[in-house]
């Protein structure tokens, strides 16, 4: 098994999940995950984890431009009833998990993209050299970048959350 | 409340204690911050304050995952989507409103018609390995139901062809076992169906269906087959449909179940030509476009052995038919069994 084989067995969650929250489309993140290691095979780089999470950045780069021009069919799209979700899940757990990924999502649309890219690929598994690699920063910037992007994530986060609470309990009262 | 730091003494800077918790320091680094935190309560603090914010920034990413797990495809398939992978790029760019009505999974195995009957009779299963193909592996090594009246040389005898031609198939003497699919189909004798519709519209979830067919329980449904009705595993059952020509064959069946998302999967089973006409004419409904995962192939020889040497009438294929991504119809297909 080579290197690729085996970073495809380990890594595909890895790169769907980095994708995912890029392009917020689960089919999307598949087809993109699927053309990276498609790429990555054809390719044979030399430092595979750190390409994989390049190309992967770049087709979720693309993609964002090509959603940006293609926003009209997109708009469409959000109204088609395709929900997966499982079945087990009560309905009430299921919009409350929602609710949480849109406030998690809020938080995270909040941070500069520096920030946000340097946070998605340290939770990815990346190193911070391979980080640094990937977005041209310093070795010693990553760590001065993940303390400031995790701070802004968590506070946008808290704030969001509180200002569900009040609406909720004006909602009530 | 927190402490105020000492004034007189260094603090680790809050950049270096992320990069700590990180492991991304040397060696020498983390025994010199380890020294400083075991005389500094200041730091100690600051430590357990950016670990827990470390920890909910992992738990709030956590929640941004996709909600189905990803399926991973075979890294062979994935090999053999190279150009497949630009096909889909082109028809994305075309418009993703087209909708994906369905992704057949094929997989035939043959069964000898005459075995066949014979078994359905006797109330047995027979599974033959499809011998027509060289270098073949066995297509469905279900476990053999031989009965003292009709033992190994009976199943030689009847077969009719030259001498050894069963001999990939597995025969054992388990009355008690449950025949089942095996484990795992080989890819190479799997073909993938795709077909989008240009029409879509809220019939694109029905099959359109030929001839008579009738709704019945899933009891009755195992009789008239003899007890091979395939299905997935794990998914609930919400309709059997069958077609007879004749008492003596077996039907060609529909087992309907529901996905997890609501969708419906269809299994069909049967004589492989029926079967082809039922995925064909699915794609003359929805004036789709289609492509199998074997450019050799084209309607309707995307289903069927190769090399033909066996009779088509003898062989019967079974078909995974769902409005999901071709890939996650590969995956329930693994978890097809007959019962």
């Amino acid at each position: 098994m080579d290197d690729i084989e085996r970073l495809y067995q380990t890594m595909y969650g890895s790169v769907v999940r980095f994708l995912y929250r890029k392009v917020w489309d689960e089919d999307r993140a598949e087809d993109l995950a699927q053309e990276v290691f498609i790429r990555a095979m054809a390719h044979r780089p030399e430092k595979p984890r750190a390409w994989i999470f390049a190309v992967a950045a770049n087709l979720a780069r693309d993609e964002a431009r090509a959603a940006i021009r293609r926003r009209k069919h997109l708009t469409l799209l959000t109204n088609d009833p395709v929900p997966l979700s499982s079945p087990d899940r009560s309905a009430e757990e299921s919009v409350e998990r929602q609710e949480q990924m849109a406030q998690v999502q809020q938080a995270l649309e909040t941070l500069s993209p520096r920030d946000r890219d340097v946070l998605l690929l340290w939770d990815a598994g990346m190193s911070y050299p391979e980080i640094a690699q990937q977005t041209g920063l310093a070795v010693g910037a990553v760590g001065t970048t993940l303390a400031r992007a995790r701070k802004r994530l968590v506070e946008a986060h808290d704030r969001n959350d509180h200002g569900t609470d009040e609406a909720r309990h004006a909602a009530h009262s | 409340m927190r402490r105020i730091p000492d004034p007189t003494m260094r603090h680790i800077p809050e950049e270096e204690l992320h990069a700590y918790l990180d492991q991304a320091l040397s060696r020498n680094q983390c025994v010199e911050i380890e020294c400083h935190l075991a005389v500094c309560p200041w730091c100690r603090e600051e430590r357990d304050a950016i670990a827990s914010l470390r920890d909910r920034t992992t738990a709030l990413l956590g929640l941004l995952g996709p909600r189905r797990i990803p399926v991973r495809p075979p890294i062979e398939t994935l090999a053999r989507r190279k150009p497949a992978a630009r096909l889909v790029s082109h028809w994305s760019r075309r418009g993703r409103w087209a909708a994906l009505l369905a992704g057949a999974v094929l997989s035939g195995y043959g069964i000898h018609s005459f075995l066949d009957r014979q078994a359905a009779r006797d109330g047995l299963l027979v599974a033959v390995a499809d011998s027509a193909v060289p270098g073949a592996e066995p297509l469905m090594t279900a476990p053999l139901l031989v009965p003292p009246t009709l033992g190994d040389s009976d199943l030689r005898e009847s077969e009719g062809g030259p001498p050894g031609t069963l001999s990939t198939q597995t025969v054992t003497h388990r009355p008690d076992a449950s025949p089942a699919l095996p484990s795992r189909v080989p890819d190479s004798l799997v073909r993938t169906l795709d077909i989008r519709s240009v029409r879509g519209g809220s019939d694109a979830n029905e099959l359109a269906l030929g001839g008579l067919w009738k709704t019945v329980p899933w009891e009755e449904a195992e009789g008239l087959t003899s007890n091979m009705l395939p299905r997935i595993e794990g998914l609930p059952v919400l309709e059997v449909r069958v077609q007879q020509r004749s008492p003596e064959e077996r039907p060609l069946v529909i087992v309907t179940q529901q996905y997890s998302g609501g969708e419906t999967v269809r299994t069909i089973e049967g004589p492989v030509e029926e079967v082809a006409n039922l995925v064909t004419r699915q794609i003359d409904v929805a004036g789709a476009e289609w492509r199998t995962s074997d450019p050799t192939r084209t309607p309707p020889e995307y289903i069927g052995t190769a090399g033909g040497s066996l009779p088509r009438r003898s062989i019967r294929a079974m078909t995974v038919i769902g409005r999901l991504p071709a890939d996650t119809l590969n995956a329930l297909r693994q978890r097809l069994a007959i019962r």
